[in-house]
């Protein structure tokens, strides 16, 4: 390593040595990132335009086929219209119980009771649920004793409002935490300020503390984002490789394409994703840059 | 901020709380954790070096062909001795040999009293050579055991001690022979005073040798179901196996000393120990069991394997293991019994030697992979071993009863093995969805190797997976035939589907999901259209007909009627639901008016006996909404990234041979057409002076009695040309079937609706489908 | 400095809001809506404290196909620690498990507090080239679901022969970009006049990291440490695909075969046993998760 230049003065020359100290401090994970994850991504970026077991080459042969691939197209209409749903009513519910607990003596309980389904494993969250919404299960039990007629829950259109339930279930206290962190960085000198100008309780939540919070939700939207993959595991635990329609995602897709070799349709699928998955940071750093 | 400092208070707590309780708990179940750490530095091990050291076998040449070896043993002198029973003369005696079993020469034969006109039923030797034998004797008529005490010089005399026969309630645990009588089960002579003796009630009986008085008796009558299990003695300890461990009892005291779990876990496959021996007096043993030779020091957290079973002749599922006799450490006798070719029992003596040069693994390793046990691949591949010595097969079961694994795990692990190319050479393909492989070209042709072994299979069976241009990547060795049986008040011959189900009463006292699952074979194939997709209207059909014909659902059927069958070499296995041969006993015993299923073994005493017990029996295919339907089994394929693709195909090639065809372990009819006929002549039971039979009892106790013939001709006529016609492969796919199998058994319960059902069905599957 | 401070104090005086009467219904839904979320936990416990008998009475109709409902009470009629004693005396494989759990978590954790900070340090606080480049690439490796590089991320283990061995999941772990992500919105929060001022000392690349950017870090650091925690406990699909020797397996896919009952309350008191530490953890790191979090997004 070269010498290093002292002082606050910001000569192009010293730009340049810091350039290289920079990289060196993340290169460690990256020799890792490279190794784990953009070997093996350039290897699914590879196969997505070979044959299956054969790794002959097909062209974009496999993207074609993906997109026309009816369960491909249903996987991808649910994966979407579960995020879609999801995560605006999981940040507003948020949202709406952190402003309420933030400012009471006892939020602070209420708040760990919300995050502890977090730690809950997915697979005793399964036993759970497998009890609960079997056709003979309790929640059925506790229908029939207000004489409604059960329902086989996890094989018809309700599993996947088991499903959305479950994600909010598990990440609500998550993004209470996060939204309440966010409360806190707002300093108390603005309200009073406002307060004495008059500004009611109303007046407050709207003019004062919404637009204070803008800069936390990309974080929060990313983690929520992140979070909704991992319902799969629980929709995987209860209901198998083919569960209802209505939850049939992305992940079981690749699952059971990868059981059947189907290495060409994966590797193509997950190509695609990553590009949409590209477009949507991008888009929600914009957005996020605009606003900060 | 109070709540806070609380809040963390408990979380420290609690965390202390766990910490303590997870320690403790260690050091009791350290041991698990010290044989995981045991597997982890075996495993790896071998990645970087070829680990070297292992026990070779051989054959040891002694001169005479046994036809039973009661015991061998090494002396206090260090001479060799086996008690066995010559089989060309039948004369039963005692060999030595003083140079490590190099020479052997017959130094007495066992006298007359313990030979003539009885049957010497056990003999075990004592460290100084007194010989202890268990005689049955007939006196004035009734059979009777007696002991005699052989001394080192071959006099025998009687001893005094009268087996009591059990008296109250509880009868015979093991077997319950026809007189009634108690018999000696296990015979061992661990000193020169006691001779250590075990009743089938579960009852063992220290005898003082001397004046053949009773010291202790040990009962194992009650409980822990520790009768009928073996026991051993070495030194001053007596062992006795329960179902999950070992119990020890001190031979001095007659007092339980302790309870060995290691000993226990010997896995479920090998069963219990064949036999124990010590080389110091009892402080440590070894054991000798299927999966090989065990060493085990009491009081110590693991049993170390010294000889892997499964790497020679111990582990051969046809044969069975009578004696152990540690010569050292580093040699020791095997005493094994197996059927030759003209099937007659042939015990011999095999030796182990340690070899400290030999790689501990051999040197081709050829991988077997299925998800159900296969009882007929397991036999072949110690069949194939004795032709391939160099090679070790490595059979893996993927779904067993205790890993609790389902059939889409153990899929995808299969498929990142095969995919990284240390995946299985052969894959018996049942149960897989064979026919994504093949379009996927996960597997290889076969259609070449099978034209060069040019044997006489049933093409239409055989060439079920060809594919237009002639490739064949899967190959069914067997095949079951769905099969019904009934009398013509229930079923007449030659009805079709809408015919059977029009009757009422077929499927009384049947498991709702036992009859989907046996009617899917014959009628799921009729299901796929010519693009992949299900039918709808055929499977409401299906559950419509079905649930007409099933009717109410009673809550209290049995659901379970599958039964465990013995195998040659002592082996189990089970037949499951589907199986035609678990109804039998229903069939005959009124419970069921209708007897149908999977059809892969033919006896035609007892076919011959429930046809007469029906009105108007008879026996002939499945109804189905598909004619002719047989269902493929031991499906075989190599994996085209095969790392043994020569060795696969040799050992698919024997596994079409008829050696291994005629392995009967009902898994299924062989294809070769020799086979097939040897497999349902009843050639066997041609010898009139030999009446074979047996019997059932139902769970009214009543016995149905049949002798087993051989088949009439034009019964086997009947059944080739049957088998010549089948033309529709059922459809094998489990992934369907368990979809089918779930809804069909809620619309036979009542609590969906054949339509429901179906949209359930064709929702799930047609997903599958179109992937 | 100061304004990391800043924020503490605003916490504290936060709390002595004044309550509205109009409140309390709000609150009242809210408390009952923290019990409903709560239901699962005590349904787990209850079982796990539950005979075998009394859990085949009342959960028979879902895991044996009697006829009729499940049904649950919140408490057990007649206690018992029998299932626990069991896990822990009698099944030796669950504290393999236990082990191996423990072994992928820390590993996990420990490999990820060196490399993890070390990044985030890098990408807040020093300009390269490509930088916003190679932080989007970070950001879009961490959405990547599992399943997307699953082959390809066998066949890479494999080739490192770390395929059946607990490094294989602890690997790919300590480089996960997420902790990247996270630490990296806290560290850059730390203002740059503190770092020069501290240069000006005399303070060396190595110094600054150290001395100035793990104790500001802290609290960041601990929340992504916490999340670590969450997320490498209750791992399922990496060592379900990765691990074939069950020596290997971690506790988080432990679950004895519930269909048949006299397991099941195995299964419950696994659960609970599993979910202990969890919670221990999150209990221990809550607040540091909420200033954690967080610090990186808020601006004033």
């Amino acid at each position: 390593m070269r010498k290093k230049f002292s002082g606050k003065r910001k000569s192009r020359k010293n730009n340049k040595h810091k350039n290289m100290r920079g990289f060196l401090w993340i290169l460690p994970s990256f020799l890792g990132v490279m190794v784990f994850y953009l070997l093996p991504y350039a290897d699914v970026v590879r196969r997505s335009f070979l044959g299956a077991v054969d790794n002959r080459f097909v062209g974009i042969d496999n993207y074609k086929t993906v997109l026309g691939n009816t369960a491909f197209q249903l996987a991808v209409k649910n994966t979407l219209l579960f995020t879609l749903l999801c995560i605006p009513v999981l940040i507003i519910v948020a949202l709406f119980c952190a402003v309420t607990l933030y400012k009471s003596k006892y939020g602070g309980i209420i708040k760990s009771a919300f995050l502890m389904p977090m730690a809950l494993p997915a697979v005793s969250v399964a036993l759970v649920w497998r009890l609960l919404f079997h056709s003979q299960g309790l929640l059925n039990h506790w229908l029939s004793n207000l004489n409604i007629a059960g329902n086989d829950w996890m094989n018809n259109g309700s599993a996947f409002w088991i499903l959305f339930v479950s994600y909010i279930w598990k990440n609500l206290g998550y993004d209470i935490v996060l939204w309440m962190a966010g409360l806190a960085g707002i300093s108390s000198n603005i309200y009073e300020a406002a307060r004495v100008d008059g500004a009611g309780e109303r007046q407050c939540f709207f003019y004062i503390t919404l637009p204070n919070l803008k800069s936390s939700l990309y974080t929060i939207t990313v983690l929520s984002f992140l979070n909704s993959f991992k319902v799969f595991r629980e929709a995987y635990l209860v209901a198998g490789d083919y569960p209802h329609e209505s939850i049939y995602m992305m992940q079981h897709l690749f699952n059971n394409w990868f059981r059947q070799f189907s290495f060409d349709k994966m590797a193509a699928a997950a190509v695609l994703e990553s590009v949409v998955l590209l477009t949507l940071i991008m888009l929600l750093q914009r957005a996020w840059d605009n606003k900060a | 901020m109070k709540y806070g400092k609380w809040k963390r208070a408990l979380g420290t707590l609690l965390a202390a709380i766990l910490i303590c309780v997870s320690f403790a708990g260690c050091s009791k179940g350290g041991d698990g954790k010290d044989s995981s750490g045991d597997n982890q530095g075996k495993e790896t091990q071998p990645a970087g070096e070829q680990a070297v050291g292992r026990f070779l076998e051989e054959e040891l040449d002694t001169g005479i062909v046994f036809g039973k070896i009661y015991d061998v043993r090494k002396l206090e002198d260090g001479s060799l001795r086996i008690v066995g029973a010559d089989r060309d003369n039948g004369n039963a005696g005692v060999w030595e040999s003083s140079d490590a079993g190099k020479t052997w020469k017959n130094i007495y034969n066992l006298p007359a009293e313990v030979q003539s006109s009885s049957y010497l039923h056990l003999a075990a030797l004592s460290p100084s050579g007194q010989i202890v034998c268990a005689v049955d004797k007939y006196i004035s008529g009734e059979p009777h055991s007696v002991l005699y005490l052989v001394d080192k010089e071959g006099k025998a005399n009687e001893m005094s001690f009268e087996l009591p026969e059990m008296e109250g309630e509880g009868g015979p645990t093991v077997s319950k022979p026809m007189e009634e009588r108690n018999i000696v089960l296990d015979l061992q002579f661990p000193g020169d005073n006691w001779v250590m003796l075990e009743d089938i009630y579960g009852k063992v009986y220290q005898i003082n040798s001397s004046d053949s008085s009773v010291k202790y008796t040990y009962d194992f009558t009650v409980g822990e179901m520790a009768a009928g299990f073996p026991m051993y003695a070495v030194g001053d300890t007596l062992l006795k196996q329960d179902g999950t461990q070992v119990l020890c009892y001190d031979m001095q005291t007659g007092e339980q000393e302790s309870s060995e779990e290691v000993l226990g876990q010997n896995d479920l496959q090998n069963g219990f120990f064949s036999a124990i021996d010590t080389l110091d007096g009892g402080e440590s043993i070894y054991c000798l069991s299927k999966g090989g030779v065990y060493y085990y020091k009491f009081g110590g957290s693991v049993m170390e394997q010294l000889i892997d079973g499964s790497m020679n002749s111990l582990g051969v599922p046809s044969s069975a293991l009578t004696a152990l006799a540690m010569i050292d450490e580093r040699n020791l006798l095997v005493a094994a019994e197996s059927k030759d070719s003209s099937s007659e029992t042939r015990a011999c003596i095999l030796k182990y030697t340690y070899s400290a040069d030999t790689p501990a693994k051999l040197e081709k390793e050829l991988k077997v992979f299925s998800l159900y046990d296969n009882s007929e691949i397991r036999q072949s591949i110690s069949l194939f071993k004795k032709e391939h010595t160099d090679v070790q097969v490595n059979y893996q079961v993927a779904l067993s009863e205790d890993n609790g694994m389902n059939v889409s795990d153990v899929l995808k692990a299969l498929t990142t093995e095969i995919m990284a190319g240390n995946g299985p050479d052969l894959l018996i393909l049942d149960g897989m969805p064979v026919e994504t492989y093949i379009e996927k070209g996960v597997l290889k042709d076969l259609s070449a190797l099978l034209k060069e072994s040019g044997g006489n299979y049933f093409e239409n069976i055989l060439n079920t997976y060809q594919d237009a241009q002639g490739q064949m990547c899967a190959v069914p060795a067997r095949f079951w035939i769905p099969m019904i049986q009934a009398g013509s008040k229930y079923f007449e011959p030659g009805e079709d589907f809408n015919a059977f189900m029009e009757r009422k009463d077929t499927m009384v006292n049947m498991d709702p999901k036992m009859v989907v699952e046996k009617f899917w074979y014959t009628c799921g194939a009729a299901w796929q259209k010519e693009d992949k997709t299900l039918d709808e209207s055929k499977i409401t059909e299906f559950l419509t007909k079905l649930k007409n014909a099933y009717g109410e659902y009673d809550p209290n059927v049995e659901s379970d009627n599958s039964m465990t069958m013995t195998l040659e070499g002592g082996g189990m296995t089970e037949l499951t639901n589907k199986s035609f041969f678990v109804g039998n006993i229903k069939l005959l015993s009124g419970d069921w008016n209708t007897n149908f299923g999977l059809y892969g073994e033919l006896y035609y005493g007892i076919q011959e006996m429930v046809n007469e017990a029906l009105e108007n029996g008879n026996i002939d295919l499945m109804p189905g909404q598909a004619d002719h339907v047989f269902v493929p089994a031991m499906v075989l394929g190599i994996s085209s990234r095969s790392a043994q693709p020569e060795l696969a195909e040799a050992f698919v090639k024997y596994l079409f041979s008829q050696e291994a065809q005629q392995i009967l372990q009902y898994g299924g009819f062989p294809v070769e057409k020799e086979s097939f006929r040897s497999a349902i002549d009843g050639h066997q039971y041609g010898d009139p002076d030999r009446d074979m039979g047996g019997g059932f009892s139902d769970s009214n106790g009543r016995e149905y009695l049949y002798s087993h013939k051989p088949t009439p001709e034009e019964e086997i006529t009947r059944m080739t040309e049957l088998a010549e016609s089948l033309e529709t492969r059922a459809l094998q796919d489990d992934v369907i079937k368990e979809v089918v199998m779930e809804q069909g058994e809620k619309v036979l319960k009542g609590e969906l609706s054949p339509e429901e059902a179906t949209g359930a069905i064709i929702q799930k599957v047609n997903i599958y489908l179109v992937e | 400095m100061k304004r990391y401070f800043k924020q503490r104090n605003i916490k504290i005086r936060g709390k002595r809001a004044v309550f509205h009467p109009g409140r309390t219904l709000l609150w009242l839904s809210l408390t009952i809506l923290a019990v409903i979320v709560l239901y699962p936990i005590v349904f787990l416990i209850s079982g796990s404290l539950m005979g075998n008998d009394e859990l085949a009475n009342y959960l028979g109709a879902v895991f044996l196909g009697k006829s009729g409902y499940a049904d649950f009470p919140p408490l057990p009629m007649f206690p018992t620690l029998r299932h626990y004693v069991e896990l822990f005396l009698d099944s030796p494989e669950f504290f393999v498990m236990f082990w191996n759990s423990v072994k992928i978590t820390f590993g996990v954790l420990i490999g990820q507090f060196i490399v993890g900070t070390m990044a985030a340090w890098g990408f807040a606080k020093y300009d390269f080239p490509w930088k916003k480049g190679f932080f989007l690439l970070y950001m879009i490796l961490m959405l990547l679901p599992f399943q997307v590089l699953m082959l390809s991320d066998y066949l890479v283990l494999d080739f490192l022969r770390l395929t059946d061995s607990l490094w294989g999941i602890i690997l790919p772990g300590v480089f996960s970009t997420f902790p990247v992500f996270i630490m990296y919105r806290f560290f850059a929060e730390i203002p740059d006049s503190l770092i020069e001022s501290a240069k000006l000392d005399g303070a060396k690349d190595w110094q600054l990291f150290l001395y100035l950017a793990l104790p500001i870090g802290s609290s960041g650091i601990i929340a992504c440490m916490v999340l670590g925690f969450l997320e490498y406990w209750s791992l399922i699909e990496q060592p379900m695909t990765f691990l074939k020797d069950k020596s290997l397996f971690p506790l988080s896919i432990f679950l004895p075969d519930i269909t048949s009952v006299d397991k099941s309350g195995m299964a419950f008191a696994a659960s609970v046993v599993t979910f202990l530490p969890a919670v221990l953890v999150f209990l221990g790191g809550q607040d540091y998760l909420e200033q954690g979090i967080m610090a990186g997004a808020v601006k004033e």
